[in-house]
């Protein structure tokens, strides 16, 4: 039941991707996004395919992964991409069949749809490939400080999320024996009518709330016996620092935005 | 002692959007129905009787936060392109039946079964709403393929009963959970 569980994406490596400062990457993947959205002809695409194809070879991330993630999401390229070619609106017939019209226009509409859906997907998950949890929510956590200036809670939010990612595993781990612990006491989830198979779910859900609760005690206890009071005055073990690999990816990134806002203005 | 509510409260919010992650993840495949049960919504149900409203639109909001900014937590590849996803707006239709869950949930009076089916409908309902709302905007302004609201309500349906079905388990359950953790809360 739960097994095949492919979370905590991160592939530890040691190529320039997975040395940068969570900073750079999380600003890059954003304006990759947002420049992929700008992409409108075969031009902004080739441009597009090469140069996340770039990084992707020099981060070392094996290709099968990236495309593993893409799995989940064929079905709805299949469909998009169907039903853009048979209802685009284009003027170069290819096949005409019924009222089936096929034209060129549909046809690279398609490619083009499923291009940038793959592509999104990609970029998202090279940041999560090669990026730990931690350093992620760190990096969040610092981008988004001028935000504080407004009221937004930003350290307990990226605090939050630590905790949330740290317990993901141990909760999955815990529903599993749970569930086995009251299977091998007779717990019954198979059969019954409607209502015994609800009280079946009583057996499993109270031990699990019972031991989040507990644990939030526990931990809440552990954080302020450590006089853990919010981002005053914390320091950090690990210190984020801007190095040359941050610097080589913004330049070689730039480079690559600037050819591509010249390719939009003149082509 | 003050301080020490916030970090609990703050460590209780973290500790449901883990469970709620983990609801997505683990799959009950049952006899009835081809699409199996996660337990996804169950989690997002307690969140808001047990936490209460605000804390767990809070739990709710921020699980669904993660998995836009890029953690696994989705079923689905997360990341920011998840918008676009037309199932996008169930996630967001959690939130709101989770508030509105923990509202009537909260209510003067003893919490008893009358009440716990109708925070459930209720939840359920706008669940389904806003989820629909979404997938409709998806599918005519962003995809391009226009698709009528009916033929949405019609593909959906299959999914709506098998939920309408969870629902009323957690409607069921949640009384006598409710009762046995509060001594913990």
């Amino acid at each position: 039941m739960l097994k095949n569980i492919t979370l905590g994406q991160y592939i530890p490596g040691n190529s320039i991707i997975h040395r940068a400062d969570p900073r750079t990457k999380i600003i890059w993947t954003v304006f990759l996004m947002i420049t992929l959205f700008a992409a409108s002809n075969i031009y902004g695409y080739v441009m597009m395919i090469a140069v996340v194809g770039i990084i992707l070879l020099v981060s070392d991330v094996p290709i099968s992964y990236t495309l593993r993630g893409l799995k989940p999401l064929f079905v709805i390229l299949i469909i998009t991409a169907a039903i853009n070619i048979f209802t685009y609106p284009g003027d170069t017939e290819l096949i005409t069949f019924g009222i089936l019209r096929i034209t060129l226009e549909g046809v690279m509409q398609a490619i083009f749809i499923a291009i940038r859906l793959s592509l999104m997907v990609i970029i998202g998950s090279i940041l999560t490939l090669t990026t730990t949890p931690i350093s992620l929510t760190d990096g969040l956590e610092t981008l988004m400080a001028p935000l504080k200036k407004i009221k937004v809670p930003v350290h307990e939010m990226a605090m939050m999320m630590s905790i949330a990612l740290r317990f993901i595993p141990t909760l999955l781990e815990e529903t599993d024996r749970i569930i086995k612990a009251q299977s091998s006491r007779g717990a019954d989830f198979d059969t019954g009518n409607f209502l015994e198979k609800a009280k079946s779910f009583i057996p499993v859900l109270i031990p699990l709330f019972v031991s989040a609760f507990k644990r939030a005690e526990e931990l809440a206890t552990a954080m302020e016996s450590r006089c853990y009071r919010g981002d005053i005055n914390r320091t950090r073990l690990k210190e984020l620092t801007y190095t040359k690999d941050d610097r080589k990816i913004s330049i070689f990134l730039s480079i690559f935005l600037v050819v591509f806002i010249l390719s939009k203005v003149y082509m | 002692m003050m301080q020490k509510y916030r970090i609990k409260n703050m460590v209780l919010v973290a500790l449901f959007t883990a469970l709620i992650a983990v609801g997505a993840f683990v799959r009950i495949p049952n006899p009835f129905f081809p699409v199996a049960f996660t337990l996804q919504g169950v989690f997002c149900a307690f969140a808001g009787f047990l936490l209460g409203s605000k804390l767990g639109t809070i739990s709710v909001s921020l699980y669904v936060l993660m998995g836009l900014l890029g953690f696994p937590v989705f079923t689905l590849p997360s990341g920011p392109q998840y918008v676009f996803q037309p199932t996008f707006g169930f996630l967001l239709g959690f939130i709101l039946a989770t508030f509105v869950m923990g509202i009537i949930s909260e209510l003067k009076g003893e919490f008893s079964l009358k009440k716990s089916f109708a925070a459930s409908y209720a939840g359920l309902l706008i669940h389904y709403i806003i989820g629909l709302f979404y997938m409709y905007i998806i599918y005519n302004f962003h995809n391009g393929n226009p698709t009528g609201i009916w033929t949405l309500i019609s593909g959906m349906f299959i999914y709506f009963a098998k939920d309408f079905i969870l629902f009323s388990i957690i409607a069921t359950v949640a009384v006598p959970i409710r009762k046995s953790i509060k001594k913990y809360v």
